[in-house]
């Protein structure tokens, strides 16, 4: 038997046909059975991915204000002393490492990818599900910028990709994961969104 | 006698689209686009329901929703506002407060005898005699409130929506629609609120207002304006937080701009009959007459202050109805083509179950002229509806020129347009919408035309015609109604004010006026008035009473919004349901109850092996120099000697001694350490802890780690057998000693494995990245197949935990418990300094121990329910916290407060609850493997 990670909405995503692949130790959603529609939707509405497979990095304490950080991970500052780092699927050793050698014993370095599910809205209709399942004001994030604020009732640290398409990216605690996942998706189906896979997600630009 | 009128312009029905609905036993047709109100007018129903205290018969007045006449049972909801209903096809409609029908109401006794319910009657005749009130009282509670609350219950899915536009413009007459597309247009977010299906406000009743209107709407649009319809602002909270209610939703809006164009209510005038059927303000007889196309009468008398009423007068005479114009003015160049009685007010109006005709006299007189008439239109005038702006903290101050309350000395970020601000046309509001839009787009830093704004200010200077009042009644005699929500009198509050209730304040409180449904629109003013009069002040220091929300009625469940319940769930939750889990809330978190049956699962763990999710409990990561200083402050024992790969029991304490956990740390590095804590709920501990630290000023860092490791409880006599086949480690008691940590793979997954445990059983606590959850529940179950490994559930976990008495905190402590008092006093080192609760634990005792938490058992025919009663010489001396039947013991096990002496082993006690009762006996020792010899193994 091999040793295989699965995110805790993946059963929920396999209701709705999700089509799993291997990578990097993960099992993840590739597809729901048509990567065209799932890329129109992407690009007319409003779709939700499970991206919980992301490695991520909780750095507290003094972090300075440039992480050496591989070209595919993403810095999401919360605070003067708290950035997460989100990566590759199955990257978060590397990481670790690499940003431990940049911090030295002034920040506490922590595997996190167990502590979050994540999951990535993305297409025109973003503030449309997120008025419907925050109270946070979405204009005040900057893309490319991070920040804590609660969805759907639980804290959870919202992250604004700087791409093409809309993208927020939300990171709630995986104890929360199917929760969150029923609910926006949810929010989402009541739009005319639907959840996507990995692939279409990719060949959108996400990275 | 209303009638439908041929098709006009601007029309709101569809006449290729007619529809029907059920009005009580009556089918009646309408056309898409009518409200249950105009349809009903149509059809020649005149009563829309009768009055809540005297059973009046009531008619159409407003056509606004302003007005409590109409209220009415639509498909079994209570208080719809018929007037403003949209009509679906098949829809059932019923008349409210009336027995057996609004038509002929037996009730209607109550008005003759209204004399027996004075002002105040609640407070000074109901509850006498004494003896009487139970009867009354049962009276009074089934006469109280309108329509019939529905018992079924509620499905509808609500939703609640955050807005956070740069501009809310609340209104969306002229001047609100003028606002939101002068800010539009110039790159502003903006969401338009308009309580009615339509948008327009008083355009709508206004022929010449649709060009207007039309053009107002293709603007809105054009600058992309977001429009909600159906939709009412109801409150505004902490000054720029607007709740808003539409179809099963509710908006919380915060903006970074407010614009308040909330625009005028119609005020009806004080006279004997001015509550009768036929009886309508002028916005009601131009809205039937051009959006729904329905005559309200055919001789009409209208009353006015101003030429705006002419207009009214004008729509019906235009529509076939013969007019008579009752002008309150002396002098002035009356429009032809009616009959004008200038200088005169309607003094009465005359009538059973509709007017049938009113007399005219100087305002003043008490006789006059009777003219015959089936409608009476009043045209005297709107009040602001400042309402929304009061909430938002905007001072109201008299105006002279509007004969209004308006606001003054607006906060910035706020702005008030349009008939909330004193304009009288559909002109000025425009000009006045134009310019706050276009201001608070430019306070956005919108690129604005500077040179248009100066212009707009010009012309918003411009002053106005004055506004007008109803006349005030001189009648001593017939019900004329300042409120018609409650059914308050002009001689109601006469006599009120001869009470001594002399300010609107009180007078509401004690008569109920502006109490009702309309929560003041209809009434506020006539109140108002009437105080003045009979106070001897004037209207202008007759302050209004406060405004609070809701400014409408709202439904509790839009208030409630959606049902949404955050819950907690483990990595192996799936796992659970697939096993036939049955879940139960601990805090937060789902997690099973049971998989079988607990006394199996009990078994299972006694005698071979089980599997318990864990992963709920909280875990921490401990890191730092001062690590050790930390823990020191939290947990009243020595770290500093604890070795690495080594764990600790803790009682974790607040400053006050409270036992707030009962967890165990594990010491991962010099400086690292892993805290797992009882509870599922960390958010206490976790604050707790992060206090600690910073308030010592600490070099150490604390992560809430509880959802990144899932954990597992490989507990019972083969739980070792089946470890050894997980991994290469060697996990033998030498290597993996009680209290004992390690560092390994577990199926191919790193994993931190505690030999510790809380079934008193050798077990395995194993911690993994959540992620592998499943991957490593399977593995297990799979090398526990052949050893009968069970999945046991909390019911289980109970039940092991206290035939080894282990408490649980929380549920067997409270906020008074000692240390000392439940036995573990073992975990309280006497020589640490800096502890948190040392202080308290340190005190001098205020007596010896008062009582203790005994672990006891009793006979197995009655189990006592948690709170039960320890009881000596029949009174209370205790509780039970905990108990159930074990099968391993053959008894009822638990753990109980009694007071010290009866502590002893052996001691018996007596417990009760409600009619049973069982005799207890104190075990000191838990009544499995009391040595601990099985879990040490």
């Amino acid at each position: 038997m091999r040793a295989i990670r699965r995110s805790p909405a993946a059963r929920l995503s396999s209701r709705r046909r999700a089509v799993f692949v291997e990578e990097s130790g993960w099992e993840l959603p590739a597809s729901y059975g048509d990567d065209a529609s799932e890329r129109a939707v992407i690009r007319d509405r409003v779709a939700i991915a499970d991206v919980t497979a992301r490695a991520k990095i909780d750095v507290r304490g003094s972090v300075p204000g440039t992480l050496p950080l591989p070209d595919d991970a993403v810095p999401a500052r919360l605070s003067g002393s708290w950035t997460l780092v989100f990566g590759p699927p199955d990257a978060e050793a590397g990481l670790v490492e690499a940003i431990e050698r940049s911090t030295g014993p002034a920040a506490m370095v922590t595997d996190a990818t167990h502590l979050f599910a994540g999951f990535a809205l993305l297409g025109p209709d973003v503030p449309r599900v997120l008025e419907r399942i925050t109270s946070w004001d979405p204009s005040t994030l900057a893309p490319g910028a991070a920040t804590s604020a609660p969805i759907v009732e639980v804290p959870s640290v919202i992250v604004r990709r700087a791409l093409a398409v809309t993208v927020i990216e939300t990171y709630v605690a995986i104890e929360y994961a199917r929760y969150a996942w029923e609910t926006i998706t949810g929010v989402v189906g009541a739009l005319g969104g639907q959840p996507v896979g990995w692939q279409a997600l990719r060949a959108e630009g996400w990275r | 006698m209303s009638e439908r009128l041929p098709e006009r312009q601007g029309e709101a029905i569809r006449r290729d689209r007619p529809l029907a609905f059920r009005f009580e036993r009556r089918r009646v047709e309408a056309f898409e686009g009518d409200t249950v109100g105009s349809a009903l007018a149509a059809a020649g129903v005149t009563i829309t329901g009768r009055s809540v205290t005297y059973h009046r018969p009531r008619g159409l007045s407003c056509m606004t929703g302003a007005c409590p006449n109409c209220l009415m049972q639509v498909d079994g909801v209570s208080n719809v506002r018929a007037c403003t209903e949209p009509v679906r096809e098949g829809m059932r409609v019923e008349r409210q407060n009336a027995w057996p029908s609004a038509d002929l109401d037996v009730r209607a006794w109550s008005d003759t005898f209204s004399f027996v319910l004075p002002p105040g009657s609640s407070h000074k005749v109901l509850h006498r005699p004494r003896w009487a009130w139970p009867l009354v009282e049962r009276s009074v509670r089934a006469k109280a409130g309108l329509g019939t609350v529905p018992t079924e219950a509620d499905h509808r899915r609500r939703r609640r929506v955050d807005l956070h536009p740069d501009v809310l413009v609340i209104g969306a007459g002229a001047a609100g629609l003028a606002a939101a597309a002068a800010a539009g247009r110039v790159g502003a977010s903006v969401v338009l609120l308009e309580q009615g299906h339509e948008v327009g406000g008083h355009l709508l009743g206004d022929r010449p207002g649709t060009k207007t209107r039309s053009s107002l709407v293709r603007e809105t649009v054009d600058a992309g304006v977001r429009v909600l319809r159906d939709t009412v602002a109801f409150g505004v909270f902490g000054g720029r937080l607007v709740a808003a209610a539409g179809p099963d939703v509710l908006y919380r809006i915060r903006a970074a701009r407010v614009i308040f164009a909330t625009g005028s209510v119609e005020q009806s005038a004080v006279f004997p009959g001015n509550d009768l059927p036929g009886v309508m303000l002028s916005s009601a007889a131009q809205l039937l007459l051009h959006r729904f196309s329905v005559l309200p009468g055919r001789r009409a008398v209208v009353m006015t202050g101003d030429n705006l009423g002419y207009t009214t007068a004008w729509a019906l005479k235009d529509a076939g109805a013969s007019v008579t114009v009752v002008d309150l003015r002396a002098e002035g160049g009356w429009p032809e083509g009616f009959p004008v009685l200038s200088g005169s007010a309607i003094v009465a109006a005359h009538g059973r179950r509709r007017v049938k005709g009113v007399t005219v006299a100087p305002p003043g007189s008490t006789s006059g002229q009777k003219v015959s008439c089936d409608l009476v239109v009043i045209a005297c005038g709107d009040a602001p509806s400042t309402n929304l702006l009061a909430q938002a903290g905007v001072p109201l101050a008299f105006d002279e020129r509007c004969q209004a309350f308006l606001p003054v000395r607006l906060p910035e970020r706020i702005a008030a347009v349009g008939a909330v601000a004193g304009a009288r046309s559909a002109a000025a509001a425009t000009v006045q919408g134009r310019l706050a839009g276009s201001e608070a787009a430019a306070a956005l830093g919108r690129p604005v035309d500077r040179d248009e704004m100066e212009s707009l200010r010009a012309q918003a200077a411009t002053t106005e015609t004055a506004g007008v009042l109803p006349p005030e009644s001189s009648a001593r005699s017939g019900k004329q109604f300042a409120c018609l929500c409650m059914d308050v009198t002009a001689k109601d509050l006469t006599v009120a004010v001869a009470e001594g209730f002399d300010s609107m304040e009180h007078l509401k409180r004690y008569t109920t006026t502006t109490m009702g449904p309309c929560q003041g629109k209809a009434c506020l003013v006539s109140s108002q008035r009437l105080c003045a009069r009979e106070t001897g002040r004037s209207f202008s220091e007759t302050a209004p009473t406060t405004a609070r929300p809701p400014w409408v009625p709202v439904e509790l469940g839009t208030l409630a919004g959606p049902r949404r319940t955050p819950r907690k769930e483990t990595t192996l939750h799936d796992r659970h349901v697939a096993a036939g889990a049955e879940f139960t809330w601990a805090g937060d978190w789902r997690r099973p109850h049971h998989y079988t049956s607990p006394e199996r699962e009990v078994d299972a763990v006694r005698t071979r092996v089980g599997l318990m999710d864990v992963g709920a409990r909280g875990k921490f990561r401990i890191e730092g120099p001062q690590a050790v200083h930390l823990l020191e402050r939290l947990y009243p024992c020595r770290f500093v000697d604890l070795a690495v790969g080594r764990i600790r029991h803790g009682l974790m304490l607040n400053d006050e001694g409270v036992i707030l956990d009962h967890g165990a740390v594990v010491r991962l590095g010099e400086h690292s350490f892993f805290v797992t804590v009882m509870t599922g709920d960390t958010w206490d501990p976790e604050r707790w802890i992060t206090w600690c630290s910073a308030d010592a000023q600490l070099d150490a860092r604390v992560l809430n780690v509880t959802g990144a490791f899932g954990a597992v409880n490989l507990a019972g006599p083969r739980a070792r057998e089946v470890m050894s086949t997980l991994t290469d480690a060697d996990v033998s008691a030498e290597a993996i000693p009680y209290l004992g940590a390690a560092r390994i793979d577990v199926v191919g997954v790193s994993s931190l494995v505690l030999r510790i445990g809380f079934v008193g059983e050798l077990g395995y606590e194993i911690h993994f990245p959540s992620a592998y959850g499943e991957h490593v529940w399977d593995a297990i179950m799979e090398a526990g197949a052949t050893g009968g490994i069970q999945p046991f559930g909390m019911e289980a976990e109970r039940i092991l935990r206290l035939e080894k008495q282990h408490l649980l905190i929380g549920q067997d402590t409270d906020a008074g418990s000692h240390p000392l008092e439940v036995g573990l006093g073992s975990l309280v080192d006497d020589d640490l300094d800096d502890v948190s609760g040392h202080r308290a634990l340190r005190a001098p005792p205020p007596g010896p121990v008062a009582e203790r938490l005994v672990g006891f058992t009793a006979s197995d025919r009655w189990l006592p329910p948690e709170g039960a009663s320890v009881v000596r010489d029949d009174r209370w001396v205790g509780r039970v916290t905990s108990a159930r039947r074990s099968a391993t013991v053959g008894a009822v096990i638990g753990l109980a407060w009694v007071p010290a002496d009866l502590a002893a082993d052996g001691s018996r006690f007596e417990i009760r609850f409600g009619g049973s009762h069982t005799v207890g006996t104190v075990r000191a020792a838990p009544v499995y493997d009391p040595d601990g010899a099985r879990f040490r193994s």
